[in-house]
Formats: structure tokens, sequence, C-alpha cells
């Protein structure tokens, strides 16, 4: 984890010492005031096991360290012992010149130097802030201020603050405890007998049905048959009313000519005639020599003419049957036309 | 939704049920059908028939004599008020047709004039009253249809004492006075 403070462009470096620890041989690299650029391209990882960064060349056996990358910061390991180099102590401070290809620093990784226990106790800082600080994201502003770290410390460890919109989150979502706590009643447990009668009771039913899909189609079923049987019957039925309908649906009849009132019609119509006939005579003192002389002339009424005085008017009845009137047996005239008129007495 | 649900669940079956069902029905209500058709026709014709026997009492009334005669379906000049294209001359089952016609009536006449008696003749017998033949017009509705049902519908209606069915006509000779005026003070 890379930590940011300073300018890439100029370095400082501190050589706080060396500590001894035994045989045990550690390398422990700070880079601290490095560039954005720098800090992207090394990845974070744990920083006990992070060697030197990679810009950084180290000849252990030699005791001296040489620095050619312009922005790795001063981190030297030896061999034997450990170092960290304090780049905030202005009391060991060292300014190297990492742009220069001659700015070589050669440091004495074998002087023994007494800090008074000051060594120690940056490496406990450091190493409980490493342990506490939450990871930051490597595309971080580089503007951002420097962590505090003492305030980090105040808070407990593994544990941290939770933002507003999270606290809104998790109010609005279910507990999902809630639910995982929800028993499930799988039910008794089937034993294998019970298992293969249900296995055979559905392979059965499937057999069944694809037993009905496997007929094939015969025809209309018995009931369709049966409807069309008695469609057969309401239809012929249909036939009967439509020929011959039943009196109580049939309502009461028109009114039919007769055969008196066609006979009485004719007479009638006869009369009527000859009044025309009459009324010509009158007028123009003889008879007329054919009906259309007369004018008015009803439908189907024969006219001849026997002499100077006489006449008949014929008409035949639907049978064939005629009917005459004769003048020289004259029939009153229905006085009584202008108040309704009988039918007076024609002879056959 | 339901039905719609029975229709397509129907049967080849169920609509030769169906189609039956509905021809029974149809064969049992079409002579009630037939009949309110067959009356409405005749309230029509008599409805036309007495409009045109007002209308033309009322030219009488106004001229002092009937409406000239006019062939079937067309409008006497004197009854043009008619002349609409609902009119009862326009009516597409039947046609009207306004007609005259000539009675002959007999009537006592004055006694003819003698000749002046010559001296030495017998004395005379007075001269009897004799009769005159005198015409007057009358008025008739004639209605023409091929139903012979409707003609014998208005026979029915109007009475055998004043008309008639000749052939596809049936017609009504109007008296000189109407019920109501013959049945007046």
């Amino acid at each position: 984890m890379a930590r940011k403070k300073k300018p890439p462009s100029r370095k400082r470096g501190k050589r706080t010492g060396k500590k001894g620890r035994g045989k045990s041989r550690k390398k422990q690299t700070r880079q601290k005031g490095a560039a954005a650029d720098a800090s992207a391209e090394a990845p974070a990882e744990a920083p006990a096991e992070a060697p030197s960064v990679g810009s950084a060349e180290a000849d252990a056996g030699a005791g001296t360290a040489t620095l050619e990358a312009p922005s790795a910061a001063a981190v030297v390991d030896s061999e034997d012992d450990v170092t960290v180099v304090d780049l905030d102590t202005d009391e060991h401070a060292a300014i190297v010149d990492l742009d220069a290809d001659d700015d070589i620093v050669v440091l004495d990784l074998d002087a023994d130097i007494d800090d008074g226990g000051a060594t120690d106790e940056v490496e406990l800082l450091i190493a409980e802030t490493l342990a506490i600080a939450p990871e930051e994201d490597g595309d971080a502003d580089p503007d951002e201020p420097a962590i505090d770290l003492d305030a980090d410390l105040e808070e407990a460890p593994g544990e941290r603050p939770v933002t507003e919109t999270e606290a809104a989150a998790t109010e609005a979502e279910p507990a999902p405890a809630d639910s995982a706590r929800q028993e499930i009643d799988l039910g008794p447990v089937s034993s294998p007998e019970v298992r293969d009668r249900l296995l055979a009771a559905a392979l059965a039913h499937a057999e069944h049905k694809d037993a009905r899909y496997r007929v094939p189609f015969a025809g209309p079923t018995s009931t369709a048959r049966g409807k069309l049987l008695a469609a057969s019957v309401v239809l012929l039925a249909a036939g009967v009313a439509a020929v011959a309908p039943p009196g109580w649906a049939r309502p009461d009849p028109p009114a039919q000519l007769g055969a008196a009132d066609r006979a009485h019609s004719l007479r009638v119509a006869l009369v009527l005639q000859a009044q025309q006939v009459e009324a010509f005579r009158v007028r123009a003192q003889r008879l007329p020599a054919a009906l259309d002389e007369v004018g008015a002339v009803l439908p189907g009424v024969r006219y001849v003419r026997s002499g100077n005085r006489a006449y008949q008017l014929i008409v035949y009845e639907a049978d064939g049957n005629a009917i005459v009137y004769d003048s020289a047996s004259p029939i009153d005239a229905p006085g009584a036309l202008g108040a309704g008129w009988a039918a007076p007495e024609v002879a056959p | 939704m339901r039905l719609w649900a029975l229709l397509r669940r129907a049967t080849a079956a169920d609509a030769a049920v169906f189609v039956a069902a509905l021809a029974l029905l149809a064969a049992l209500l079409r002579p009630t059908l037939s009949e309110r058709e067959l009356q409405a026709r005749v309230q029509s014709a008599i409805a036309d028939v007495d409009l045109v026997t007002a209308s033309a009492r009322a030219s009488r009334g106004s001229r002092g004599r009937w409406p000239t005669s006019a062939p079937p379906g067309e409008v006497p000049p004197e009854l043009g008020v008619l002349a609409t294209p609902d009119g009862p001359f326009s009516r597409p089952e039947y046609e009207l047709a306004w007609t005259t016609w000539e009675v002959v009536d007999s009537v006592v006449a004055p006694p003819e004039a003698a000749p002046p008696p010559t001296p030495g003749d017998a004395p005379r017998t007075p001269a009897t009253p004799r009769m005159a033949p005198v015409t007057r017009e009358l008025g008739a509705v004639a209605v023409h249809a091929g139903d012979e049902v409707l003609l014998a519908e208005l026979l029915a209606h109007y009475g055998r004492g004043s008309s008639f069915v000749l052939d596809t006509m049936w017609m009504v000779v109007l008296p000189e006075r109407s019920e109501s005026q013959a049945a007046g003070p």
C-alpha cells in the first residue's frame, strides 16, 4: 500500500538506522511521497512482503543500494538488516536528485545508528496503520489529504464507518436473516416403497393419457351421432310445421273469397255496367255499338247487342259458368246506389 | 366471454342442432309473421281508401261534382294534394284508382201537355204522372292488387252492399251521402 505525501520531483530520504533482529531477514519497504502514476504501477500488496520497488536495485553483498528510478523512494535493503527510511523526518533527511543520472546516493547499510528507540516506534506505528487503515482505490485523487492515522486509530479495528446511503439501503431492504430463519417443512421422509408406488401411478397415468391420443379418429362419437339425429328430427319437424303449421301456431285465417262472394260481386258488376249503358242510351237515345263508347268499362264484361232496344252483358265465373244480364227484363236500378245498393236479381 | 368459450367448443353436430332449432322456430312463427304483415297491408289500404274518399267528398262539396276518373296509380287533378311520394296512390303493394260511374234513376216527370180539346170531344181523363229517366254520377275507389286475400279483407271490411271484387280489383261505390251525413238531422 502506497502513501503519497510529497511531490515526486524531489525525494527526501533519511536513514534512520539499522535494526538487527538476529538471523531473520526482512525486507520492509515504505514508499512515501511517490507520484500518482508510480503508485498505480506498484500494486498494493502486503507491505511486509513487498520487495523494493522495481525501480530500485540493491546490492546486498556490497551493503549498498543504488536508487535509479526517478520516483522511487529511498528504500534500501541489506542482506542482514532491515532499514526503514522515514522520509518525514527532517533530522536525517538527505535530498536525492533522482532526475539526474549521477544522483546516486550510496547508503552505508552496515552503519549502526543509534536513534534512541525511535525506529521501533515508527515501525510499530506503520504496522498498526497498515493493519487498520482502509483500502484505497488506486485511482484516488492526488489532492486528497493525507489520512490522519491518529483518527484511524480511534475506530475499532476491522470496522468501517457506515455511510448515509448504506444506512438507507439497510432500512429499505428486509432483513435477509428473517427469511432465512423461516423453517421449511419438508414433510416426512418417504420410504422407497411409497416412492415406487407413486412412480408406478404416475407412469400409468401418462400411459393412459398417451393411449387416448393413439386412438385413431373414427368419426363422430356417440354424443355427436345423437346430436345429429336430434338435429335431423328437429329439421323434419320444421319442414312439417312449415307446410302445415299446427293450429296453436296458426293465427286466425284471413278472409277468403268464397264462391258466393264471387257470384255476388259479378252480379253487382253487371248491374253497374248496365247502368253505364242505360246512361249512354238516355244521353244518346241509342244503344252503344260497343262498351268503348260508354267510357267506364269493368274488366271481364262482354257486351252483346241484340237489335236496337235490347242488349246483354255477360261475365264468366272462375269455373266457366256465364252470368248474363238481359236488358229485356230490366231490373230496377238499384235506387239505393246512393245509400248502399243491394245486388239485383240477374237472370242466369 | 362465457358465450365465446361455448362457441369455441361447439362442434358441427352442435351447429346442426342449432340450425334445426332455428328452422323449427321459423316454421312456427312464419304464419304469425305473415298474418301481421297482411294485416299491416290491409290497414294501410283501408286508410288509403278512406283518405281518398274523404278527399273526393271534399272536392265534390266544393266543386259540386266528383273528381274526374284517372287510371290506376294516377292522381286525379282535383286530388292533387294526395300526389306525394308516400301518398295513397304510390303504394308498392297495390294501386289505387279513382273512377266515376253513371247510374240512371227514374223520376216522376210532369205530364206532357195535351193538345187543346176540340169542340165535341169527350172530356179527357186527367193526365197521370209519368217516370222519366235521369242520370247521376257516382264516385268509386278501386284497389288493384294481385293479393286475393287483401281484396277479400277489403270486401269483408266495406261489406258486399256497396263493394265487389272483380278479377284483381276491388271497388267500393260511394253513396251520394256519407253515412255520417245520412245519420245526421
